[in-house]
């Protein structure tokens, strides 16, 4: 089942024109990793999947993203997609709040939570963030008492606790140490059976040994940002079928 | 030179300086602290200050009248009724009464040496004795001050107060007093008299016949010998009396003649009212304002106005304000010398402050935590209740102290339009003076700069007090 396909998006951010041209589909229930070198849209890429991109002045999409074939732009509110859609930024960026108060801040935005009910979700979400174990004994304390994977783990868990069907993932690991990073990593494909996850990464041996489907992006001598090719992770790696997929992965550039 | 002893040169500068800097902050708060607790008044008595024979009767009087001792000669020109208001003894502004009572008329009539046709009395004591009166009774009437009556003189031979070539003793100093007193003056020509022996006399025949002699004796027996041949002269007494300023009594009691007696009491309160009354004005506003500059508002020409527009209010002397009120607030509005008029004009005063620490604040919030929260699927209000209020708090609070500080401290903005009424406001319209005003006004009006350091004093704490709260506060919402 797909969970977005993208045809014919363009974005400009004012007279710079960001993306061209991207048609795409991204499976549900699997990870979808985006490689590409330094500004080549990527993160606009995924930003505009949950429209995030709206907060930026001067911002112009042109094109059909449908979300579970329902059109973005036009038949969501920009909150609404956001709940069904959950984000993951490249740093770590808890609020300056208790452990419990971060991950209660989304189901509190939705309704009225009760003492029992708010415990119940954070226990699950950190749970599901394997953070549960770590964390437990201080949710009283503030989150920026936390290490910087910890704190990556509780804003997975933040987003896990607005129970999404997507997660959008930019360069998550990347402000992180290797130990922190795997832990990620297997988080990653543990809760790819519940979710879709769309992942932004610099990191080839992440993609390739995460995903399942890979996308490459390109940037043009206009700067602007277009898909090359996409595809089953093995395949894009192993049987690229466009040269410069190539001699990016076998590492001539970029 | 080489560049270790530059920089020894250096370290050696910022030393003396910060030296200098702690040096005088504790010199200004130290001379603060010491003339608002202790006050030093010249006084010129007729008798010898701290001087009363045991009376068989008391006086009392409320505190309202000042009176807090008075000399034999005073009371005795009281008791014929030649004082009519209180002013002439104490400076307050109260006619004056005399009470007796039955019981202790004889005991009054005999140590003030009048007899009953001469005295001008009251004899049935209200409930509530009136702010002017005093009372003689043998008991001490309760609640009210008891006043000490002062009835010895420093009595001499009449040629060492006489004029002596062109100069004669009109005043005794206080040290030159202790001295006498302790037999360590030897000639009167000490103190500016003739050149003759001083001698203690023994009894009131020798104070009459020794040249020189001096003796203390009652006030009323001097007066008897004055008609006299040889009758003996006396010498006023001058000196500096240090007593406590800042009593609680001055911090509770009412304010009296401008300030120049009673206390503060009611002027505590009117600041604390026109303190919470501005912040009620001025937070809400402000705070929304510095909201809307960073999250709202549009890089531009409207926004640089807006904020260059804020700058220059920041920067305007505070009587422009007070100006600015007086016109508008005073006079268009008709809201008169009142609590709102001061109020609103100190709320303008403040605004720049708050929203330029608020807006500063609200910048400093982490970007990435927006994002975080729309991410979340929250509303851009929501964001900004949730997250960038809560992240801004220090900031904010820093700008509301600072704007109280501002508030407690104004005086200009405030002469011409919160007006000088003594009690405390019955409603928005009335006129009611705070405590800088109240400093200004006593050394203006009322006259007294003891009264002047005491109130400077309560305001040195009560900014400390304000300060410190909100430095606790910030602290423990932190953890």
């Amino acid at each position: 089942m797909k969970a977005f396909t993208v045809r014919d998006l363009h974005v400009w951010y004012g007279m710079v024109h960001a993306l061209r041209d991207i048609n795409l589909d991204i499976e549900g229930h699997c990870i979808t990793a985006c490689i590409g070198p330094s500004g080549c849209g990527k993160s606009t890429f995924l930003r505009t999947l949950d429209r995030m991109n709206d907060v930026i002045d001067g911002v112009r999409v042109t094109g059909r993203i449908c979300f579970e074939g329902k059109d973005i732009y036009k038949e969501y509110e920009a909150m609404e997609l956001r709940k069904e859609v959950g984000m993951v930024f490249q740093k770590p960026n808890p609020f300056p709040m208790s452990i419990l108060d971060n991950v209660a801040y989304g189901p509190r935005l939705y309704a009225k939570v009760g003492k029992d009910a708010l415990m119940e979700i954070c226990e699950r979400s950190l749970r599901q963030a394997a953070l549960w174990d770590e964390v437990k004994d201080r949710l009283h304390k503030s989150a920026l008492s936390l290490s910087g994977g910890q704190q990556q783990r509780l804003c997975i868990a933040r987003t896990l606790a607005i129970q999404p069907k997507v997660i959008l993932m930019d360069e998550p690991t990347s402000a992180l140490d290797p130990i922190a990073t795997g832990r990620i990593e297997e988080l990653m494909v543990c809760l790819k059976a519940d979710y879709t996850i769309v992942v932004v990464t610099h990191n080839m041996q992440q993609a390739s040994r995460i995903s399942d489907k890979t996308c490459f992006f390109l940037i043009d001598s206009q700067r602007c940002g277009f898909l090359v090719e996409s595809g089953d992770t093995s395949q894009v790696f192993f049987k690229p079928k466009d040269k410069r997929t190539e001699d990016y992965i076998s590492g001539k550039f970029g | 030179m080489n560049r270790n002893t530059t920089s020894r040169l250096a370290v050696c500068c910022v030393r003396i300086l910060s030296a200098t800097t702690i040096i005088l902050l504790v010199a200004i708060i130290g001379y603060i602290a010491f003339r608002g607790l202790w006050k030093r008044e010249r006084y010129v008595s007729d008798v010898l200050p701290s001087f009363s024979a045991g009376q068989q009767f008391v006086l009392s009087s409320p505190r309202e009248s000042g009176l807090e001792h008075l000399s034999w000669f005073a009371l005795r020109e009281m008791a014929m009724g030649k004082v009519p208001n209180l002013r002439s003894v104490t400076g307050v502004n109260e006619p004056f009464s005399l009470y007796v009572t039955d019981d202790s008329l004889p005991a009054f009539l005999a140590a003030m040496d009048l007899t009953q046709t001469q005295l001008v009395r009251r004899t049935t004591l209200p409930l509530r004795p009136e702010n002017g009166s005093l009372v003689v009774s043998l008991e001490a009437v309760p609640h009210e001050r008891n006043v000490r009556l002062e009835d010895k003189v420093l009595a001499v031979d009449t040629v060492v107060a006489a004029l002596n070539g062109n100069r004669r003793i009109s005043l005794v100093a206080n040290e030159d007093l202790k001295r006498l007193l302790a037999g360590n003056l030897r000639s009167w020509k000490e103190l500016g008299g003739p050149d003759l022996p001083v001698v203690e006399a023994a009894d009131e025949r020798e104070l009459q016949t020794v040249r020189g002699s001096w003796m203390v004796m009652d006030a009323k027996r001097w007066r008897q010998l004055s008609g006299s041949d040889n009758a003996p002269a006396k010498l006023d007494v001058e000196g500096l009396q240090e007593s406590r300023n800042l009593s609680w009594g001055y911090l509770t009691g009412r304010t009296v003649e401008s300030g120049k007696y009673g206390g503060i009491g009611t002027i505590v309160v009117n600041t604390f009212f026109l303190v919470l009354f501005t912040m009620l004005a001025a937070m809400p506003v402000g705070v929304a304002a510095a909201l809307w500059l960073v999250e709202y508002a549009k890089d531009g020409l409207p926004k640089r106005c807006i904020q260059s527009g804020i700058d220059i209010l920041s920067a305007l002397p505070s009587i422009i304000f007070g100006l600015f009120g007086l016109l508008v607030f005073v006079q268009l509005c008709h809201w008169s010398f009142s609590l709102l008029s001061g109020t609103l004009t100190v709320s303008l005063m403040v605004l720049p402050t708050i929203i330029r620490t608020s807006e500063e604040a609200m910048r400093e919030v982490n970007p990435n935590l927006l994002e975080a929260s729309l991410a979340l699927g929250a509303t851009k209000m929501e964001t900004i209740f949730r997250v960038v209020l809560p992240a801004s708090r220090r900031g904010i609070v820093t700008g509301m102290i600072l704007a109280i500080g501002r508030t407690v401290g104004e005086t200009a903005a405030l002469i011409y339009t919160i007006g000088s009424g003594t009690d405390v406001p019955k409603s928005l319209t009335s006129s009611c003076r705070v405590l800088a005003m109240h400093i200004y006004l006593t050394i203006t009006e009322g006259q007294s700069t003891d009264k002047a350091f005491a109130s400077a004093l309560v305001l040195v704490l009560l900014v400390l007090v304000i300060n410190s709260a909100a430095n606790r506060l910030i602290h423990q919402r932190r953890h």
